[in-house]
């Protein structure tokens, strides 16, 4: 069976059997996550192996192409702008970045302000200082880069997410019906991150082939860039999956095409598609990942810049 | 398996040895019988030709050795495989992609019932040569290779290069790589034929969903719209769980998509024929980039899809009445 064999040839490929075994894995923490984002209760090994291969790839591409804009730019690090620059064309993509800036500088100035006890400032204002330098990063940039004012507009959405607040009040129905030991296995699985753990994202990223090295805001975008890269692989894979079942009627299909039936729900399935059974699987993986890749491959030039597309750039 | 690699490595060394210079001749024979332009004796032939008469046996050492490692002489060819091939050699015209079964025969020693017309065909496991031969070929078969008829493949390749051995690795990643690509040119075929939605810009779905709400009638403009925004990112900050619909909601939606859509149906389409797959290849070229794959492939398709006209069958007829007539046999 196919074992540790490589996924889709990159540029730069990392395969587990290249570095040493000493080295940092995130196996574990890929299965917890995976199961926050909808898979089965228990994520098998050998599918975290493969998304750990590929995020790792996906990043270190992302960080070469990345230097290279560094270089281009004269700059001695790569900075944020520079990963910035590598997402510029997909707008959606972008604004969550800046969101979560945004949220990375509000966190910041709340840890200050718990340490200084500072009792004048109201926590929840947003005060333009020097605790917001990460939004004024990317703003700066973002207004150096802009042309047609596109960009601007995406950091000024202040207005409420409807799309978020359905989520969160999706996940309150979802977790009354669950008892304690469950829900706090739950929470622990929703907060476990790149960010998290930094160190030892650093480490297992290993930038030593890299001329220039990433600043820490860079790093930090990394982290979450990773969060996300494993969020779009569990949604691709399980449509697949989803795909893959056998349905009887127009509705189903239907069903089928237009919502992602994701594991962590106890409730039952939507009405005629079938439940899912058991994990996703790395075959499940490697067709969405093909299938990602694949107006990639065959609107490719033959001169231009080959291997694969980034799932969240 | 590792006890086979190396039992492998020495035979090669061994039989390189023997021959000294013309090892590139001998490579070049194992080639074309691999591909079954030659058949076993006139390799015989030649390797008896290019090694020195007490040495003959390291070319037995190291047939046997390459067939014992991909596992092709321990194993009973199973009975539907075999069957298969004494079908498919009678039928002509199958496009490559259509058949694909899953690639893993079974290599254990299972008591095959046959079928009684088949009869003649004793199967042996320890026949050598033969049956595993008349197997060898995918393009027979019809069927993905197996890893055991890749390997044999790819180190027949790597001698030809100068290198010594495949690694399992490898091989694993050759098998991924023949379903990518097989699956790529299926894509290209299919997408120009169905329908399909677009996720994110890049990841194609729901292949051959003929629910397209019609935009310009009002009551089905919220529904268009909401097919045509793709469904919400899972994942923004990390503290957002899955959202998830209830199964009223889902069937409700659906039903109102289905009602929202054309009341006629678009004409089902008969299956994938060999013109389908010439249009996709010609238009999406990219899906095989090399060109000595593609120039091939285009010309295997393009004779494939020849058929005599009534000239030249009337001209077939002509000729074989004068044949039949010379022969004094009579006429068909």
């Amino acid at each position: 069976q196919v074992g540790k064999s490589d996924v889709m040839a990159g540029s730069v490929t990392s395969s587990s059997k290249e570095r040493p075994a000493s080295r940092t894995s995130f196996i574990p923490e890929l299965q917890s996550m995976m199961f926050a984002l909808g898979d089965t209760r228990r994520p098998l090994y050998e599918t975290a192996a493969l998304v750990e291969d590929i995020v790792h790839t996906q990043l270190i591409n992302m960080l070469h192409q990345a230097c290279e804009g560094a270089s281009l730019r004269g700059s001695r690090v790569i900075s944020a702008e520079d990963i910035l620059f590598l997402m510029r064309r997909d707008k959606k993509k972008l604004a969550r970045v800046l969101k979560y800036l945004q949220f990375r500088d509000y966190k910041s100035k709340l840890l200050k302000n718990l340490e200084e006890e500072d009792v004048q400032q109201e926590p929840g204002g947003l005060a333009a200082g020097g605790n917001q330098r990460r939004q004024r990063l990317a703003q700066d940039f973002l207004a150096w880069m802009d042309q047609t004012g596109e960009f601007l507009s995406l950091a000024e959405k202040q207005e409420v997410d409807p799309v978020k607040q359905e989520r969160m009040e999706r996940l309150e129905r979802h977790t009354r019906n669950m008892d304690p030991a469950q829900y706090a296995e739950f929470c622990e699985s929703r907060q476990l991150s790149f960010a998290k753990k930094a160190s030892k994202f650093r480490d297992w990223l290993d930038c030593s082939s890299l001329e220039l090295k990433p600043n820490s805001i860079a790093t930090e975008i990394l982290s979450y860039l990773a969060y996300e890269t494993v969020a779009q692989i569990v949604d691709l894979s399980l449509l697949v999956k989803q795909e893959m079942t056998v349905k009887n009627n127009p509705v189903s299909h239907v069903i089928s095409a237009s919502y992602i039936h994701y594991n962590t729900h106890t409730e039952s399935s939507p009405a005629t598609v079938e439940p899912p059974s058991g994990a996703i699987q790395p075959c499940h993986i490697r067709e969405a990942i093909r299938r990602y890749n694949y107006r990639h491959t065959v609107g490719t030039h033959a001169y231009r810049r080959s291997g694969m597309a980034f799932l969240t750039c | 398996m590792a006890a086979h690699a190396s039992e492998l490595e020495i035979a090669k060394k061994n039989l390189t040895n023997a021959i000294g210079d013309n090892v590139k001749h001998y490579w070049a024979n194992l080639k074309l019988w691999f591909k079954q332009k030659i058949s076993k004796e006139e390799f015989d032939v030649e390797a008896r030709r290019l090694l020195p008469q007490e040495n003959v046996h390291f070319h037995n050492d190291f047939l046997l050795a390459i067939l014992t490692r991909c596992q092709i002489i321990v194993s009973t060819p199973e009975g539907p495989g075999s069957l298969q091939w004494q079908s498919c050699a009678s039928k002509s015209d199958k496009s490559k992609g259509k058949k694909k079964c899953s690639s893993r025969q079974k290599f254990d020693h299972r008591f095959q019932p046959q079928n009684p017309l088949f009869g003649a065909q004793p199967f042996s496991p320890r026949e050598a040569g033969g049956e595993e031969e008349e197997l060898r070929l995918s393009a027979h078969t019809l069927l993905l290779p197996t890893r055991g008829q890749l390997e044999a493949r790819m180190m027949v390749t790597a001698f030809e290069m100068g290198l010594d051995n495949v690694t399992e690795d490898a091989i694993s990643t050759v098998v991924c790589a023949v379903e990518h690509h097989l699956k790529d040119v299926l894509t290209a075929v299919i997408t120009r034929r169905k329908a399909y939605r677009l996720r994110d810009g890049h990841f194609p779905y729901a292949f051959g969903t003929d629910v397209t709400p019609r935009p310009y009638l009002k009551n089905s403009l919220s529904a268009y719209h909401g097919i045509s925004e793709c469904p919400p990112p899972s994942a923004s900050l990390a503290a957002c769980p899955p959202p998830q619909v209830s199964p009223d909601d889902a069937e409700q939606k659906a039903i109102h998509l289905l009602a929202c859509s054309s009341d006629t149906l678009p004409a089902p389409l008969p299956p994938i024929s060999m013109f389908d797959l010439l249009e996709a290849l010609k238009v999406h070229r990219g899906v095989m980039p090399s060109h000595t794959m593609y120039a091939l492939n285009m010309e295997r398709i393009l004779v494939q899809l020849w058929h005599p006209s009534h000239e030249e069958l009337e001209q077939d007829r002509i000729h074989r009445q004068r044949l039949a007539g010379k022969e004094g046999m009579p006429v068909s």
